[in-house]
């Protein structure tokens, strides 16, 4: 995988963080991991922004990795496009150690990017924010008519859904014809 | 070192996205954040959106259902949060209604014709959906007396046993009868609730001292013994308002074993029944209210 750090996120901090000066506390380096979505720009993200996430939080606490294998073994979550992502990391990096407000306006208004950036937090688990963007798909249908709603969440009536099951029906007894077919013929 | 990662739960293919796109939890947490109104009409949208709103488990505070001897006054009133905002919703045709006086009040019939499934009886889908897509905390149901009748016959025509409201509910957390206000109703109708509509709660008003009235003055004569629990949440000056007490025919040791108490502390006292001269004794403690109807069989196993 090509990473560069050209796409580095504007949000992430471009060095380590440093403590408060304090001659008890000797100072302790913040360590960073890198993670790269669909588009492959690679993020630089400090582990406290990624404690937000308990998927990679899970993940990096073991690794004990240092700098240069960080750098070296970027996440990759091809899954989750790059926009999306920057979205996350952004969040993360401003919520870094804070508490989270009670609301969060900045979310996308967007209807297509509000639902990729659900999937992907859902995935990541970042469970605030995952809070924030379920309350933000719920205000997307406040007031509205249950036809208007309909059109926003495109939800199927009873007939389209009884034929989009008896398609599926349909389809997965073809499957399993062919794969019986399939598993005669290798007897053979 | 290569990381592989499971897949999406539900990766989108086009760029289209539906709330039914979202894994299940997703759904139902998009759910549980709508306000009530958006989360009914939501649900009138097909059978699944119907079974999604109510697996969503819609933490909803209570539900009451206001029946009133003004059957124009019939309501819901859906208090989503405790002590929060409530939902007002008309039971009653919008011609004749409350709804007329009070723009805030929600039409039941436009939203009974929401909801797609056959019934004759729009209330009655209306409570049934309701009462299955939301979980409220509390289901309360007061039977009022309304501004315009006296007695309590709803349009004159439908008796309280035939109320639409028992074929979709029986059991509720609260019932009360002429809160506020007294209502009076039949003994036969005060029967009807106590045996057939359960409560945790109930709120009778008048009712017990309508029905000790009545048997002193010979309305009913059938009646061997009656008990109020204090859950049935009366005062004791509302019992015996109007009532003649006399000194009790059993002292409060021979009461244990009428009572079935271990001990007897509260008041003892008898009321007549003025066309035959027989006695009741009423026992008034921090149970409830107990009142056992005497008769020359139990006066003999008394050996008083």
């Amino acid at each position: 995988m090509s990473s560069t750090e050209q796409g580095t996120s504007s949000a992430a901090p471009a060095e380590p963080t440093t403590a408060p000066e304090s001659a008890a506390a000797p100072e302790v380096p913040e360590s960073f991991y890198y993670v790269h979505g669909k588009d492959k720009v690679v993020h630089k993200v400090s582990a406290g922004a990624l404690q937000h996430s308990a998927l990679i939080h899970g993940m990096i606490s073991n690794l004990g990795y240092t700098e240069e294998q960080a750098k070296a073994n970027p996440f990759p979550f091809e899954n989750i496009d790059g926009d999306i992502l920057q979205m996350v990391v952004d969040w993360c990096n401003q919520h870094k150690g804070k508490p989270t407000p009670p609301e969060d306006t900045n979310l996308p208004k967007q209807k297509e990017k509000l639902f990729d950036l659900v999937l992907a937090v859902n995935y990541l688990e970042i469970k605030e924010l995952l809070t924030y963007c379920c309350k933000q798909v719920a205000m997307m249908v406040k007031g509205k008519s249950p036809e208007e709603i309909r059109e926003i969440w495109m939800i199927p009536t009873d007939a389209e859904d009884e034929a989009a099951e008896k398609e599926a029906k349909k389809r997965a007894g073809k499957e399993a014809a062919g794969e019986t077919a399939a598993a005669a013929g290798d007897a053979k | 070192m290569i990381f592989s990662f499971k897949e999406m739960d539900e990766t989108p293919k086009s760029r289209k996205f539906g709330l039914l796109k979202f894994p299940f939890a997703l759904r139902e947490e998009v759910i549980r954040n709508m306000e009530f109104m958006d989360a009914f009409h939501f649900s009138t949208l097909s059978k699944r959106s119907k079974r999604l709103v109510h697996n969503a488990k819609l933490r909803t505070h209570s539900i009451t259902f206001c029946l009133n001897t003004f059957v124009a006054n019939d309501k819901i009133i859906v208090e989503t949060i405790k002590d929060g905002q409530c939902v007002m919703i008309s039971l009653a045709d919008p011609r004749e209604s409350f709804k007329r006086k009070n723009p805030d009040v929600i039409d039941g019939r436009k939203l009974a014709n929401l909801i797609n499934e056959p019934s004759d009886d729009y209330k009655k889908k209306l409570s049934a959906h309701l009462l299955f897509i939301f979980h409220f905390k509390e289901t309360i149901l007061h039977i009022e007396k309304g501004v315009s009748n006296v007695h309590f016959e709803r349009n004159y025509t439908e008796p309280l046993t035939d109320f639409f409201l028992w074929d979709v509910r029986k059991t509720f957390d609260f019932v009360s009868i002429g809160w506020g206000s007294p209502l009076f109703i039949s003994s036969e109708d005060l029967k009807f609730i106590l045996e057939t509509i359960k409560s945790n709660q109930y709120y009778l008003g008048k009712q017990i001292n309508i029905l000790l009235k009545q048997w002193i003055n010979g309305q009913i004569t059938d009646l061997e013994s009656l008990i109020g629990y204090k859950r049935y949440n009366f005062p004791v000056d509302v019992i015996l308002d109007g009532l003649v007490t006399m000194d009790p025919t059993i002292t409060h040791e021979q009461a244990k074993k009428i009572y079935s108490r271990l001990e007897v502390n509260g008041q003892l006292m008898d009321i007549q029944r003025k066309v035959d001269g027989q006695l009741a004794t009423v026992l008034l403690d921090e149970e409830g209210c107990s009142v056992f109807m005497w008769n020359e069989k139990r006066l003999a196993e008394l050996g008083n």
